[in-house]
């Protein structure tokens, strides 16, 4: 008799099964979009998860509740919740969605005390629970039967787990500012006596005038062709700004030729 | 332009480099992705695609994990965890069919179809209160459609009988058959017009009569009904040796009780054939295995192989289906050892394939001449209990490869006599490991102990005669010189850093009574494994190393004492309490073990100081002195209604670089660091309670009670020098609150006032027992977005390089470990933070906390089932060494300040090298230009 009792039981409980199977799955589709182009080359291991706190207190009475809060990605890249349970009172679930690579939006579903969903919501983590996002789905009073819910779910980022290693490269090394100096004054070891070698001869004569009116190239001049400073060339005079050739045609023009370079370069300086 | 000073200030108070190089991966780390021990009935070889010919080996292994594995290598394609079932689940059934991708699995009451290729859900089914019996696919000869799904024949119920015809593509009932005899329900078998439903009907005095009941595929209703009389022989499931799937084997075997005939009946008929079972070999009979083959089109010829202690020795049968009748065709001849024989199938043919200790060889089901032998490369001292293989023909020749368990848990690919790879699958069972301390730094640190205590003249006397003795090493080093210096531009690694302690060997202990020494400079390779258990399993507590050997303590109380280098058991200890856990006295001379009885109490009192705090049998907390294991020093009860989950103190080498922390106005908060602190968490009916205890007087410090706590969610915990975390599930009260997985972090300050030390000042000297002054708290809880399972934080050698919480997340599989900085207890709430705290590196607050994905330590790797997370520190201040077990092994190192104190990859030995040849002949070009130059200045000015 008991053992009659229980067959029929556990038909009765395979006939509501069947019939709420056909009214309220939940599937979630995961759309290709720009972060997960292919959402059918996720792992296996992609779940998701209902979590509700009131469904594990459901845990020490009836253990079936806790079974249906996680499912696996299937073939066509969703997540079905076939069955949500029906505890005889409105729920609110956390829909999670877990990927070691991909972060998903959570959502929150309310689900009615006959097991339809109420609604699905895009939530916030770390917020009120009441601070409802945008809309995914919510029950429509006139087509309250038909409740085979879909909804898609949001890739919110892609997790980088790799630090990236500067690579070498002859540019990065171009950039660098010592190695762009020492360039400039190889390009000048080299580069000015054959410039000065194909000047023509008077050209010369007025280029060799002009640097010996102007101290500072004259000096850099005579830097650069590795001799000591010329033995005309008043050093002291020229810091105390003191002009050594009183006779020229412009002995000021130079000057301020000279004085705006200085100008221009302490400018970039900084 | 604040988000912009925001953003800077992050970036530069999170150390932006803590995640590994993609080129580290498998060089710092290793990873071994276990299945468990494969079953011995849901184990094949399969093509997963009708268009290609490779096959792959699928499992449902004994720890309910589906899974397929490359035969090639060895390594996991997918795998799936498939205990999801309510009732507590034993072993699991998995069938598949060539060509199709799609297989079906069932353990408990839980029933789901996967795809074969790559692990994805095609559909799942749970039948609560019914656990599954039997389960087959349909095997039509289809021919519109040969690679569709194939339905399911299903047998559920322990006590009432269900067979249900389940959809391939949804899972949907077609139709199901209820058995309301009260017969066991027991195989499910299948023909072209039938499903065959045996079940055990018990006779009226004493055993069971078997009843096949066939059933109309289509519909499912009852078409005729036989008994076999085999009361006489059959007192239970376990009786019967082999129900056949379908007509490839349709057979029912059993023996009479003395083993001495074997009962043959084919399905549907009502004849018995009885075979008289031919043991010349003196011994009895241990077990008589039936092997055939499941694939349709395959000739029905099946194997009987029998297993006495010493040999072993197999007939082959053929059947013949139009008259039912069963024939014998040949002996394959008695061997001694053990044999573990496969059945495999190409086109029509039967293959039998036999592994003995020594070699392996295969016959034809259809004669006894041996196709092909070959004799074991490696032979292996283990026993092999089980083996799947897949024969390839050519011609005459044949090739063979077979997958085998062993009784190690080790599972062997075997082609041709040749070892293709291990998987160590009993390693999936680890319970407790540690790292090893090799031998020869023992002698050094001898050594310098010896010249410690001499008088300064002797010191220096011996360590003159040290070093010279030391020289005679150097002809070898000399001449291996110039290698090291070719090959260190080669390596990976700037400088060998074995020296440094990073790869130091690891052992575990295993469920089923092994012992495992991983070698972590060989990504984690086995170096030797042994049986160190006298039992079949046990349950090792703790693994304690000392330089050169390793003791493994077991729960009921003997240990086993091991050679780390070679294996070797050097000295067991018996049984004797049962035990809990085992404490250990860190102090010189020697270490020194107490183990814990169940009931909370010191086994013994030792003459040491020292103070324990266990978890009594009662839910309450126990206080004891080394010294007296009669009484307990102080009990401590959480409130009414609560019980004590777990406790947890500092980790035995918690060193603190700095007593306090400096504030931006170079004020100092000091922090509150006592040896002596005990975290407890006890649970409710939900709400969850965490105490800080003081271990010597047993006085509460600190409280904190949260409730919407769920209790049956993982609630994890950790502690180290002045703070401590816990991770929890908590849910809404009201809708104005947050729900989610909450991870509080606390400090502890000794006062809330900086420079101020508080009632204690500077003492050097305070006793617990006096009123203890109670530490400031300063506590921030986040939103995470995963839970915990288990807490642990980093080590390193003097504590000075930043800590991070480690902790396991088992719903995303992976490792993660979280920077101290970030989870800062005094990051400001609400408010962009002051000059001075942007000093500090204090950075705003944000109730969410997303996990990084630099912070994950074990990066894309998928590392499941993890129980326990261990932490050591090394030579190098920078690196701490973390090895994760309980279901996969992973191991590697981390470097929460980035790796400060070794020359990385990105350091280029080359780019250095030549810069200076660069450079260099830039100087030789250039010489001879300038001294020209400078000669002939001197020329022209004089």
């Amino acid at each position: 008799m008991h053992l009659c009792s229980f067959s029929s039981f556990s038909l009765f409980y395979l006939l509501t099964a069947i019939i709420t199977v056909a009214t309220s799955s939940l599937t979630i589709i995961i759309p290709p979009t720009s972060l997960l182009s292919n959402p059918n080359a996720l792992p296996a291991s992609t779940h998701a998860t209902l979590t509700s706190s009131s469904s594990s207190m459901q845990l020490k009475n009836d253990h079936r509740s806790p079974l249906r809060r996680t499912t696996s990605l299937t073939r066509s890249a969703t997540f079905v919740f076939p069955n949500l349970k029906s505890t005889g009172k409105p729920e609110s679930f956390l829909l999670d969605i877990r990927s070691a690579e991909y972060v998903f939006m959570p959502y929150r579903i309310d689900v009615a005390a006959d097991g339809t969903v109420l609604g699905v919501w895009e939530t916030f983590r770390g917020n009120p629970w009441d601070n409802r996002g945008a809309e995914s789905y919510v029950l429509d009073a006139d087509t309250a039967n038909s409740s085979d819910v879909t909804v898609e779910a949001k890739v919110l980022a892609r997790r980088g787990f790799y630090e990236e290693r500067s690579k070498f490269s002859p540019l990065t090394l171009l950039k660098n500012p010592m190695i762009l100096l020492a360039l400039v004054a190889l390009g000048f070891t080299f580069g000015m006596p054959k410039l000065m070698e194909n000047m023509d001869p008077e050209m010369r004569a007025e280029f060799e005038k002009h640097s010996r009116a102007s101290p500072i190239s004259g000096a850099t001049r005579s830097a650069m062709t590795g001799g000591g400073a010329p033995g005309n060339f008043d050093f002291a005079g020229w810091m105390a700004g003191a002009h050594p050739r009183a006779a020229g045609s412009g002995p000021t023009a130079p000057q301020g030729v000279a004085t705006g370079r200085e100008g221009v370069s302490i400018r970039r300086r900084g | 332009m604040r988000l912009q000073a925001t953003l800077l200030l992050l970036a530069s108070c999170v150390p932006s480099a803590v995640a590994i190089y993609r080129d580290e991966v498998d060089h710092i780390d290793f990873h071994h992705a276990l299945l468990g021990v494969p079953s011995s009935h849901s184990t094949f070889f399969l093509k997963p695609s009708s268009s290609s010919n490779a096959s792959l080996l699928y499992t449902l292994s004994e720890k309910s994990l589906l899974g397929a594995v490359n035969p090639k290598d060895g390594s996991v394609i997918w795998r799936q965890n498939v205990s999801r079932s309510a009732a507590g689940a034993d072993i699991g059934i998995l069938r598949a069919s060539d060509g199709i991708n799609a297989m079906v699995s069932a353990v408990g009451d839980y029933v789901s179809s996967w795809s074969a290729l790559d692990g994805k859900l095609i559909w799942e089914s749970w039948f609560f209160d019914e656990p599954i019996a039997d389960l087959e696919l349909l095997e039509l000869k289809d021919a519109a459609s040969p690679s569709a799904a194939k339905d399911t024949i299903a047998l559920f119920g322990s006590k009432t009988g269900v067979v249900r015809r389940l959809d391939g593509d949804s899972g949907k009932v077609k139709w199901e058959h209820k058995d309301e005899s009260g017969d066991v329900p027991f195989q499910v078998s299948s023909s072209s017009t039938d499903v065959f439903y045996i079940s055990l009907q018990s006779a009226l005095l004493k055993g069971y009569k078997i009843k096949v009941t066939s059933l109309d595929l289509l519909t499912g209703r009852q078409n005729q009904q036989l008994t076999l009389n085999s009361e006489g022989d059959i007192s239970g499931p376990e009786s019967v040796l082999f129900v056949g799937a379908n007509t490839a084997s349709p057979l029912i075997v059993w023996t009479d009780k003395s083993q001495k005939v074997l009962k043959v009946n084919v399905i549907g008929t009502k004849q018995v054939k009885t075979i008289n079972v031919d043991n010349t070999s003196g011994g009895d009979i241990q077990s008589i295995t039936v092997h055939a083959p499941k694939k349709l089109n395959s000739l029905p010829h099946f194997l009987v192989h029998y297993q006495t202690q010493s040999t072993s020795w197999a007939e082959v049968y053929h059947v013949n289906l139009q008259s039912a009748t069963v024939s014998k065709a040949y002996d394959l001849p008695r061997l001694e050892g053990w044999s573990a024989f496969s059945t495999s199938t190409k086109d029509a043919n039967v293959y039998f394939t036999r592994i003995t200790q020594s070699e392996m060889s295969i016959v034809s089901s259809a004669s006894h001449g041996i196709l092909g032998r070959w004799p074991l490369q490696t032979p292996s001292m283990e026993r092999a209990l089980h083996a799947v293989s897949e024969v390839v023909t050519k011609g005459d020749s044949v090739a063979v490869r077979s997958a085998a368990a062993l009784e190690s848990g080790d599972w062997q690919l075997i082609r041709n006599g040749q070892t293709e790879w291990t998987r160590y699958e009993a390693l999936a069972g680890a319970l407790a490991a540690n790292w090893a301390e090799e031998e020869y730094q023992e002698d050094l640190a001898h050594q310098l102990e010896v010249e410690g205590h001499e008088s300064l003249y002797g010191a220096y006397a011996h360590r003159v005669k040290r070093h010279v003795k030391d020289l005679e090493h150097l002809p070898e080093w000399l001449k291996s010189l110039p290698k090291r210096i070719l090959t260190s531009f080669v390596t990976d690694e700037v400088s060998n850093l074995d020296s440094f302690g990073i790869s130091k060997p690891v052992i575990v202990a295993t469920e089923n009574g092994r012992v495992y020494a991983l070698d972590s400079g060989k990504h984690g390779a086995v170096s030797w494994g042994v049986k160190a258990a006298e039992t079949e399993t046990w349950n090792p507590i703790a693994v304690i190393t000392q330089p050169g050997i390793a003791t493994v303590y077991a729960d009921d109380g003997s240990s086993v004492v091991l050679n780390i280098a070679s294996g070797e058991i050097i000295m067991r200890t018996p049984a004797s309490t049962k035990l809990r856990s085992v404490a250990v006295l860190n102090d010189p001379p020697a270490p020194l073990i107490v183990g814990i009885s169940e009931d909370g109490t010191p086994v013994e009192s030792v003459d040491r100081p020292g103070f324990f705090v266990t978890l009594g049998s009662n839910g309450r907390l126990l206080g004891w002195s080394a010294s007296n294991n009669k009484f307990p020093l102080w009990e401590f009860l959480p409130p009414q209604g609560q019980k004590i989950i777990h406790a947890t103190a500092r980790p035995a080498h918690d060193p603190v670089a700095s007593i306090g922390k400096v504030l931006g106005d170079r004020s100092v908060l000091y922090k509150y660091l006592s040896p002596n602190l005990v975290f407890v968490t006890a649970v409710g009916e939900s709400s969850a309670t965490f105490f800080l205890l003081d271990a010597i007087s047993g006085g509460i410090l600190h409280a904190t009670i949260h409730t919407g706590v769920d209790t049956t969610q993982p609630i994890a915990s950790t502690i180290s020098e002045n703070w401590f975390a816990y991770s929890f599930w908590g849910d809404v009260s009201d809708g104005s609150e947050a729900t989610g997985y909450q991870l509080v972090i606390s400090e502890l300050y000794e006062s809330s006032i900086p420079n101020d030390r508080g009632p204690l000042g500077s003492a050097s000297n305070y006793s617990s027992l006096d009123t203890l002054p109670l530490p400031y708290v300063v506590s921030n809880s986040f939103i995470i977005p995963e839970p915990i399972s288990h807490m642990a934080v980093t080590q390193t050698r003097q504590g000075i390089t930043t800590r991070q919480l480690l902790c396991t997340l088992p719903s995303s599989n992976s490792l993660v470990g979280i920077p101290r900085p970030v989870l800062d207890a005094r990051r400001p709430v609400g408010r962009d933070p002051t000059s001075a705290e942007v000093e500090e590196g204090l950075f705003r607050y944000s109730p969410f906390l997303e996990f990084d994905g630099k912070w994950y330590l074990s990066h894309a790797r998928e590392v499941a089932g993890i129980k326990k997370v261990l932490s050591a520190p090394t030579l190098l201040e920078s690196t701490s060494l973390i090895f994760a077990f309980g279901g996969d092994i992973f191991a590697t190192r981390a470097t929460p300040s980035q790796a400060f104190d070794i020359l990385g990859k990105g350091f280029s030995k080359l780019q250095l090298l030549m810069t200076i040849v660069a450079l260099t002949v830039g100087v030789i070009i250039l010489a001879p230009m300038v001294r020209r130059k400078q000669v002939d200045q001197i020329w022209k000015s004089s």
